[in-house]
């Protein structure tokens, strides 16, 4: 499991996000930038769509900074990120993905020799690669619980679903990754 | 866990922290700075050698040349800030709605509406949207100045000289003696607009040219010849 708290961009020179009052767009934009991006090159697999989403983002956020209330600053930013994403991904439609099929939860027999795959591959751009043949829906959770260790919660407030239902996103991601580690 | 959805499993947790341990992705150099000072764009910013005057205006450098001919130079970085701002809501204060002598159209192909039309300092701007997508459409008299413009972005669509940044998100035409500008805030952006044109699985620059007929018809233009 990820560790607690593990998340990019936390900035000492906006303070405290539950204390600070409001930030201007551009202490979000040169605080956050790497939270940001990080973001989005794990939802877009590539620096040129992933320049394009931050870009697309920091308008959004420009837009809609007056709306937001301070807490939960990178929730608010995953949310607009995700958000974009997703509706990017619907407008394009080309982005190659292996779409999970619908049915009750497998238990994957067996038990994965991770190592011995980190080892033999060169993991971040492997996991990267697995990453991107998840359905959209499922990369977000993943990527939400896993990278950046937002709770479920959380995540659950961001896409605007139940929770089971980003649980079993997650599981089902989760999975997807460990049978293509395996395989 | 709150029992909601499937429990976690022992080998989630190791596909986690395999997640867990991604790096960190930096932005490029200078990323986050050319987004803030709306300059997505490469441009070509180069006088032409010729000149023996010139006027710089908002969004274009003016260049009058031994013919008396005057060129424009399209400034694309400017011409995105102006483009952005616009968008953001945070109106330029020498820039205001006014009617110009080309009268825009309300609405574009495929749901693009017409949100602004302005003018500042001899440069009409026209702004489509369509949801959170828009472009702006900036024209203004005088042919284009080729020879300024940086080589590798100029191109041939469909039988019409043409410029097209290296990021796709602004195409530079001649119209009727004007220099029409097309910028949009990401290729995503102009790309959708792209995708309004019919037959959008042609090649880009097919659809660039495409796109190049449908504005300056719009415009009022006439076709190319």
């Amino acid at each position: 499991m990820a560790p607690a708290g593990r998340r990019f961009g936390d900035d000492p020179r906006l303070g405290s996000a539950d204390q600070r009052s409001i930030p201007t767009w551009e202490e979000i934009a040169r605080t956050h930038d790497r939270f940001l991006y990080s973001l989005a090159y794990r939802l877009c697999g590539n620096h040129q769509d992933s320049q394009d989403l931050v870009q697309e983002v920091l308008l959004r956020v420009r837009r809609g900074l007056n709306t937001y209330q301070p807490g939960n600053l990178e929730g608010w930013l995953s949310r607009i990120t995700t958000n974009t994403f997703l509706d990017r991904v619907r407008k394009q439609k080309r982005r190659p993905t292996v779409p999970l099929p619908d049915e009750p939860d497998r238990v994957i027999a067996g038990s994965p020799d991770v190592d011995a795959e980190m080892a033999a591959r060169d993991l971040p751009d492997h996991l990267q690669a697995l990453l991107m043949t998840l359905q959209p829906e499922y990369r977000i959770a993943v990527v939400l619980k896993d990278v950046l260790s937002f709770s479920y919660e959380e995540i659950a407030e961001m896409v605007d679903v139940p929770i089971g239902t980003v649980r079993s996103r997650i599981h089902r991601g989760r999975g997807r990754l460990r049978e293509a580690l395996t395989a | 866990m709150t029992g909601i959805g499937p429990a976690e499993e022992p080998w989630e947790a190791e596909i986690g922290d395999l997640l867990a341990g991604l790096p960190q992705v930096a932005p490029p150099a200078g990323f986050i700075d050319q987004a803030l000072d709306h300059r997505p764009l490469r441009a070509g910013r180069t006088m032409v050698g010729l000149a023996i005057a010139s006027v710089v205006a908002v969004g274009a450098v003016l260049v009058t040349g031994a013919a008396g001919r005057t060129t424009v130079t399209p400034q694309i970085d400017e011409l995105a800030q102006r483009h952005t701002t616009v968008q953001a809501g945070v109106l330029a204060p020498s820039t205001a709605e006014v009617d110009y002598r080309i009268d825009t159209p309300v609405d574009m192909p495929d749901g693009f509406e017409r949100t602004r039309n302005l003018e500042a300092e001899e440069v009409l701007q026209a702004v489509y949207a369509r949801g959170d997508t828009a472009v702006s459409v900036f024209v203004q008299d005088g042919p284009v100045g080729w020879n300024a413009l940086a080589e590798d972005g100029l191109t041939t669509i469909d039988g019409r000289r043409a410029w097209v940044d290296e990021a796709r998100r602004a195409v530079v035409v001649e119209a009727s003696g004007s220099t029409v500008v097309i910028v949009g805030l990401s290729s995503s952006e102009v790309g959708e607009v792209l995708a309004t044109v019919p037959e959008a699985d042609r090649t880009i620059g097919d659809r660039v040219g495409e796109l190049v007929e449908a504005v300056t018809g719009q415009l009022g233009f006439p076709g190319r010849s």
